[in-house]
């Protein structure tokens, strides 16, 4: 891209004198302090390379049993018939579930004006953008013949829900993308001025001339502003279209009204336990104690305990209804879980879900890092176990007779989870070597302006006249 | 140039009342339309495909157990919850009503396969194989399929496809009992029949008005073209 | 219902196995590399059919081949066959792959390691028919003609042939080899009646079937001729829907389709025939016509019946309420016609001759004998018998030794001869030819039963599929599989019509392979004398169309054809026309290769002397109360009285018929292994049946793996728990059994035979008292 498009997305008008970059190198006391937040892009430790071998080797493994699998079919899986679908299908919800941790919760926060969300909005957005890849790769793993994908353009037909999904999650991929970058422009702008070579090059292009004048940062702000909000029903429409795949089939336990927000609290839950926990890595292992503070974990677990309320009371729900309902085949499917041959997923991720959550968060003196941190692990683990309860034992007792078998993923399925998960964990990594994981100008608008701001909105809240009445 | 009426609605009625569960339909099918060779190994897996299945159902308690065996085929509904599924059209409902799966356009996603309330549509986990000489027994008439794409009952659409197009050349209209799927011309007790559920004076029009009808989950509002006539 | 617990704890460990599993792919890609991907043939290559007679059991059902650019591609029924009028079961549609089976033996071998070891090569016909020539030769110079024995399980023309090679080499020792699978005589008829022939039963016609034991639908003679009458009685006639009660320990198929299920004690069937026929004598209800003028010996059995079989005492015995005895036994008595329905087959598998009489007997009562809708004996088919086999001194002197079994004894014959090998004997059997059969198998296979075998120094096998005993042979002579040779098939329908199927080559022979008829008579040549005189023949079409002179020449019957033109068959014969329409003999041969075969659609009730051959010209019922009199001083109602339950084996075994288990000698085809046990959901294996209360009392869970121990062997078997079962039995689906390993592997049902009966000395059923013990392997 030349000087000139830059020039011509963010305008530089010549009656406005150019203002000094937002962080000289070198410059004056402050910088120093958000240094910090530069040193994972510019230094790069043996440790990270260490972690990183070993996550690209189970990437590797993950892809050679995907090998396997393209070559032979998808016997090598422990699929069968009724058991159609399996891991895939409940690691696709999994991570889309997942990829509601960013751009869905940074929107809210954004829009409404939480001020704590500077120093993590960062880390969520990437989060959505690098693991809805997973949740489409896991779809096209799953497909018998990946091959003939285009088929889905060439004969696509609206009526199915999986077209729905394909519109659904590529508009919201590309809309976090959107979302994801936006803010990063002023932060890819000082990288730019701090780095040479080809990583300044590629700064440069991605900067788009950014300088930094009120007005880029006005246009900017309408675009954040925009963006936010168009995110939200665009992520609200992906975890409800997911669950219609379900939803609007007539299987017993999926065909089910409530799927679609039981979907979009279930993805929010597992997206904010994600978030915790990229978090509380981000901050052990570059050191950003002071961005990522006791307080932002403290909030976030409030929220993932809301979540977890929320969840719990959709749960109750949907199982009290089939339950009161008595239809025999969704008895079976209900009783499969319950205490079949599902019950061990399903207590523990009620376990997973409700019981560790819940006792952890709700009191504040466990809420702390360490804290919010355990309860993140057991919610991903449980939601896993959420979907794969959701996926599996509807397919396990089908309404006919004659057709049942177990099933029980096997290595090639197995692997290609773990080569997903080192994946995602892997770009994750890189990303936190090229960008900055917390966003270093916002960090410094909170400084600037934000405080005043807050005094500000405070202000505007209260009855106008008492306290001025009482000043002078 | 041979004009018809309206196009006909094949169906089929299965008398339990006849039927003695011998299974000749189930391989008739699994012989006419090339289906892979099952194998233990696949067996135990759940993986054979049948596309007429014999559909076991015990139930009550020792001494008063009763058990019903059913003669599965695909149910071709009127309204059929797989094709709405399907993200390429690659099942449709012809207009004589069968419902045709079409290999070659078929992307394996098997989200029909799970809509299928009856779960009898069957999946290619490999590559089809035939050991050593036992692929010399294929039928010319039907395709092979290859692995990863669905499949399933197709009411032996290429005999009717045959039967018209013999019709068609020696000037004629199809006849009744031209076209029948193997299972029902395997069928030892001529418990399956079939026919054009629209004509009146049709066999299985007569059947399908018997009392002892009845659908399986007719309630789910499939439509389905399987008619079944209980015993007793 | 899943099979195993799926315990989510597998999971992480299942992960951490993960790892260890590769090695599944290189399985994988072996078998990939030797099952490869299949075409059809081209479309619009030439067609054909060929109208013939399956093989694949000895049901005898029509057949039309597809062949597609030379190529079997289908196989349908015969329209025409009056036997199964173009359906099919399993066995029959899944010809094709008898044919094109990889397991097939391609030419003949010849033992090339220690004896018994198994290790054969492949060999020359010239080879192979000097090595069997020379030793029988030998044997035969040395007077010891007596020490080869034949096991056959072959009928019609085949058998005579095989017997005819006996008669002339000089050997008394023609066996029937398919004990689990006897067709033959049955117990009843030769003892009630005189007649040398099985029962059919006139389900066709029946208003109320009264089925004793096992499943009389699958385990039928006639599988597709059974099915296909049950379908009639049931919804293909005016005179109304046939009322089915059925009588077994386990809710087999049959008794799924019945209407009504009656479970019993296993091997008490006869006494329950003879408390329902204590009912119908109590409540005036027999037959007096038949008794007075068609039976004799009858008052002393009503006498006993009237004094040890009632209700009470039956119920007690048998675990059939006392209420249903008497409900079934009036509906059975004042419903015409009636017919009680004991097992098809004779021997091991099937009920003890004792029980097979007393149903006879129940049937007689009520004069459902030589009667519409009752128990038929169809007349044979008027063929030419070939001419007497020449014999000289040393055919005379051999055939003179005492057999290994008598001829009467049903199904006995391989137990008998386990006996004999295992010291039993008068003398040694040096040479042992089996054809149509695998004793092994047959015998259970297990170790003891090999071990016989190996007592015989030269084993010949004319088996078209590596089976147990040709893997044991000296030399295995290979026949063609059924769809590539020339046979008769000499059967009936359940009306009792004589048939006669023509079975013709549909493709020539894919290996080199011979038919063993053929080659017995090439043996013949070969050992010289008489035995090379007997043989004149070409080949063994010439024998068929010798033997079919027969029905040319009576002018009676007619050849295959619509079910409509069989009024006018009818019509014609019953005024006394034979203005047969079957031309010159070359044109009756024509018509039975394009028809397929014969038949005779009259059945006539008037000849007695046909049914009745016992010396009296009368229906005996002496037999069944000589044996109630003989079991009297054991106390009331002694008929195969069950002895207390054996400590060590509590569960009482009951062994039932499959239809996908009866295949005649064939490789495992893999769609009819898928379909074995698809009422309770198994294939490709072994299982037991427990109920509910039996399983959790052994604390054996769905699908466990399980051992089944009787006093005579061990199997090892997949637990499958049924609420169908009778609480105290084990039911296991009986069948010979037969080789693993093999391209399309394994399976095998029934070594259940490895459990029962057929160990020497025991007589009679196995069914009816076999005790086992199940425990968790």
């Amino acid at each position: 891209m030349s000087v000139r498009a830059e020039e011509q997305l963010f305008p530089a008008p010549f009656d406005e004198p150019e203002r000094a970059p937002a962080l000289a190198p070198g410059g004056e006391g402050r910088e120093p302090e958000d240094e910090a937040l530069l040193r994972p892009v510019l230094h790069t430790t043996w440790r990270f390379w260490a972690i990183g071998a070993v996550l690209g080797a189970v990437a590797l493994w993950g892809a050679n049993a995907y090998l396997v699998q393209f070559r032979w079919g998808l016997g090598v899986t422990g699929l069968n018939r009724p058991n159609y679908w399996g891991i895939y299908i409940t690691n696709f919800v999994f991570f889309i579930g997942i990829s509601h941790a960013g751009t869905l919760i940074s929107a809210i926060l954004r829009i409404a004006r939480a001020e704590w969300r500077r120093s993590i909005t960062r880390s969520a957005e990437v989060i959505t953008v690098l693991v809805i890849f997973f949740g489409i790769g896991n779809i096209l793993i799953d497909m018998g013949r990946p091959d003939r994908l285009l088929n889905v353009l060439r004969h696509g037909r609206f009526q199915s829900p999986l077209l729905w999904d394909v519109v659904s999650v590529s508009t919201y991929l590309t809309g976090s993308t959107i979302y994801l970058f936006l803010p990063l422009i002023p932060d890819i702008a000082i990288l730019r001025d701090r780095t040479a070579g080809i990583r300044h090059r590629l700064y440069r292009l991605l900067a788009l001339g950014w300088r930094g004048t009120p007005r880029q940062h006005r246009i900017l702000e309408v675009l954040i502003s925009i963006m936010a909000v168009v995110v939200i029903p665009i992520a609200v429409s992906v975890h409800t279209v997911v669950s219609f795949v379900f939803a609007m089939t007539i299987q017993p336990m999926w065909h089910s009204a409530i799927f679609g927000p039981y979907f979009v609290v279930g993805a929010i839950f597992s997206g904010i336990a994600a978030l915790i926990l990229a978090m509380a890595v981000i901050r052990s292992v570059y050191g950003l104690h002071d961005y990522l503070r006791e307080i932002h974990f403290n909030y976030l677990g409030v929220l993932l305990l809301i979540m977890s309320l929320l969840w719990s009371y959709f749960t109750f729900g949907e199982y009290l209804v089939t339950f009161y309902g008595s239809e025999p085949v969704h008895m079976a499917v209900w009783w499969s879980k319950i205490a079949g041959p599902f019950a061990p997923a399903f207590w523990t991720m009620v376990a997973c879900c409700l019981v560790v959550p819940f006792v952890v968060l709700c009191n504040r003196r466990t809420r702390t890092v360490k804290g919010t941190v355990l309860a993140s692990v057991t919610v991903i683990i449980g939601m896993w176990l959420e979907r794969w309860t959701i996926v599996v034992p509807s397919l396990s007792s089908p309404r006919l007779p004659g057709a049942a078998a177990s099933y029980f993923p096997t290595w090639v399925e197995w692997s290609i989870f773990a080569g997903c998960v080192a994946a995602f964990t892997l770009l994750y990594m890189v990303f936190t070597k090229v960008f900055p994981i917390v966003s270093i100008w916002e960090i410094r608008e909170g400084r600037e302006a934000a405080v005043l701001q807050v005094v500000e909105r405070v202000r505007s809240y209260l009855p106008p006249g008492a306290a001025e009445g009482r000043a002078p | 140039m041979f004009e018809r009426k309206a196009s006909p609605r094949w169906g089929m009625v299965i008398d339990l009342d006849r039927c003695t569960a011998c299974q000749g339909c189930v391989t008739a099918c699994q012989a006419e339309n090339n289906v892979p060779p099952p194998t233990a190994e696949g067996a135990a897996q759940g993986r054979s495909i049948r596309w007429m299945d014999l559909v076991p159902n015990v139930e009550g308690e020792y001494p008063r157990v009763k058990a019903r065996l059913l003669p599965r085929p695909c149910m071709h509904c009127d309204n059929p919850p797989c094709i709405k599924v399907c993200p390429v059209g690659a099942t449709t409902k012809g207009e004589d009503g069968i419902v045709i799966q079409v290999h070659a356009r078929c992307i394996g996603c098997r989200y029909c396969t799970n809509a299928c309330p009856y779960t009898l549509r069957y999946f290619n986990w490999y590559e089809p194989a035939w050991p050593e000489e036992l692929g010399l027994a294929l039928n010319p008439d039907v395709s092979v399929r290859p692995k990863g794409v669905v499949e399933k009952c197709t009411f032996c659409h290429h005999r009717l496809q045959k039967a018209r197009d013999r019709a068609r050349a020696e000037g004629r209209e199809l006849e009744a009992g031209e076209y029948v799927p193997a299972c029902a011309e395997a069928c030892p007790t001529q418990a399956i029949a079939f026919g054009d559920l629209d004509d009146p004076s049709s066999e299985v029009a007569a059947l399908a008005r018997s009392t002892r009808v009845f659908r399986l989950l007719e309630d789910l509002g499939t439509e389905p073209k399987v008619f079944y006539l209980r015993e007793g | 219902m899943t099979s195993s617990r799926r315990d989510f704890l597998k999971t992480v460990s299942g992960a951490a196995a993960a790892a260890g599993c590769a090695p599944l792919l290189s399985c994988r890609a072996r078998a990939a590399a030797r099952a490869k991907r299949a075409e059809p043939p081209p479309k619009g290559s030439p067609e054909s059919w060929i109208v013939s007679t399956c093989g694949a059991c000895p049901g005898g059902c029509g057949i039309r081949a597809r062949l597609v650019a030379g190529r079997l591609v289908g196989i349908a029924g015969n329209p025409l066959h009056p036997v199964n009028r173009g359906g099919l079961c399993p066995l029959g549609l899944a010809g094709a792959h008898a044919l094109y089976h990889p397991d097939r033996v391609r030419g003949p071998l010849v033992r090339s390691g220690a004896g018994g070891s198994g290790e054969l090569r492949p060999a020359t016909w010239d080879e192979a028919l000097a090595l069997v020539t020379g030793r029988l030769r030998d044997l035969r110079e040395r007077g010891l003609s007596h020490t080869v024995a034949l096991v056959d399980g072959t009928r019609g023309l085949s058998r005579q042939v095989a017997a005819r090679f006996l008669a002339s080499y000089g050997s008394p020792h023609h066996l029937g080899g398919r004990p689990w699978n006897d067709l033959g005589p049955s117990a009843p008829l030769r003892a009630m009646q005189g007649v040398e022939t099985a029962a059919v039963h006139d389900v066709e016609n029946a208003a109320f079937i009264l089925a004793f034991g096992s499943g009389w639908l699958e385990g039928a003679a006639s599988p597709v001729g059974a099915a296909r009458a049950y379908g009639i009685a049931r919804r293909g006639r005016r005179s109304g829907r046939v009322r089915v009660v059925h009588v077994e320990p386990r809710l087999s198929t049959s008794a799924a389709r019945a209407d009504e299920w009656i479970p019993i004690v296993p091997g008490t069937e006869g006494t329950l025939a003879l408390g329902l026929m204590h009912m119908v004598l109590r409540e005036g209800l027999e037959s007096r016509e038949f008794i007075e003028e068609w039976s004799s010996g009858f008052e002393p059995l009503r006498a006993i019946v009237l004094r040890d079989f009632d209700p009470e005492t039956v119920s007690e015995r048998t675990g059939v309420p006392v209420a249903t005895i008497i409900r079934v036994a009036r509906h059975f008595a004042s419903t015409r016609p009636a017919v009680a329905i004991g097992d098809a087959r004779n021997g091991p598998g099937a009920q003890s001759p004792a029980t097979a009489i007393a149903i006879h007997a129940l049937n007689a009562v009520v004069g459902a004998i030589h009667a519409r809708g009752g128990v038929l004996v169809p007349p044979e088919p008027p063929l030419d018998p070939l001419p007497a086999a020449p014999a000289d001194e040393v055919a005379a002197r051999g055939r003179s030794f005492p057999a290994i079994s008598a001829p009467d004894r049903a199904g006995g014959d391989l137990s008998a001869l386990q006996a004999w090998l295992e010291g039993g004997g008068a003398h040694p059997v040096y040479l042992l030819m089996s054809y149509g059969s695998d004793p092994i198998a047959a015998l259970g296979g297990g170790e003891r039963v090999r071990a016989a075998l190996r007592r015989v120094p030269f084993l010949v096998s004319f088996a078209s599929f590596l089976d147990e005993t040709a893997r044991h042979a000296d030399v295995v002579l290979p026949d063609h599989v059924y769809l590539e040779r020339w046979q008769d098939d000499p059967t009936c329908t359940p009306r009792g019509f004589p048939v006669l199927g023509l079975r013709r080559p549909v493709l020539a022979p894919r290996h080199d392979t011979r038919h063993a008829a053929e080659v017995l008579a090439q043996l013949a040549r070969g050992v010289g004398g008489p035995a090379g005189e007997g043989f004149p023949w070409r080949d063994f079409v010439d024998v068929v169309r010798l033997s079919v002179r027969g029905l040319h020449r009576s002018g009676r019957g007619a050849l295959f054809d619509v079910p409509d033109a069989e009024a006018w068959v009818v019509t014609m014969e019953t005024n006394g026309w034979r203005a047969s329409a079957f031309g010159s003999f070359d044109e009756f041969w024509d018509g039975l290769k394009a028809r397929g075969g014969w038949w005779d659609p009259l059945y006539d009730f008037g000849e007695r002397g046909r049914v009745l051959r016992t010396p009296s010209r009368r229906f005996e019922f002496a037999p069944l109360a000589g044996a109630l009199e003989e079991h009297a001083p054991r106390g009331k109602a002694a008929l195969m009285a069950a002895a207390a339950v054996p400590a060590s084996y509590p569960l009482r075994l009951h062994l039932y018929p499959l239809l996908a288990a009866f295949g005649d000698s064939q490789g495992p085809l893999p769609w009819v292994q898928d379909v074995l046990g698809r009422e309770i959901g198994e294939s490709w294996s072994t299982w037991v049946e427990l109920a509910p209360s039996d399983a959790a009392a052994l604390r054996i869970e769905e699908g466990a793996r399980v051992k089944v121990e009787s006093a005579w062997g061990s199997v090892e078997a997949r637990a499958r728990i049924y609420p169908g079962v009778r609480p105290g039995v084990a039911a296991m689906s009986m069948g010979p059994g037969g080789a693993e390993g093999g391209t399309c592997r394994r399976a095998l049902v029934a070594q259940a035979g490895a459990l029962a009966a057929l160990a020497p000395g025991r007589a009679g059923s196995a069914r009816a008292d076999t005790w086992v013990r199940v425990r968790r392997a």
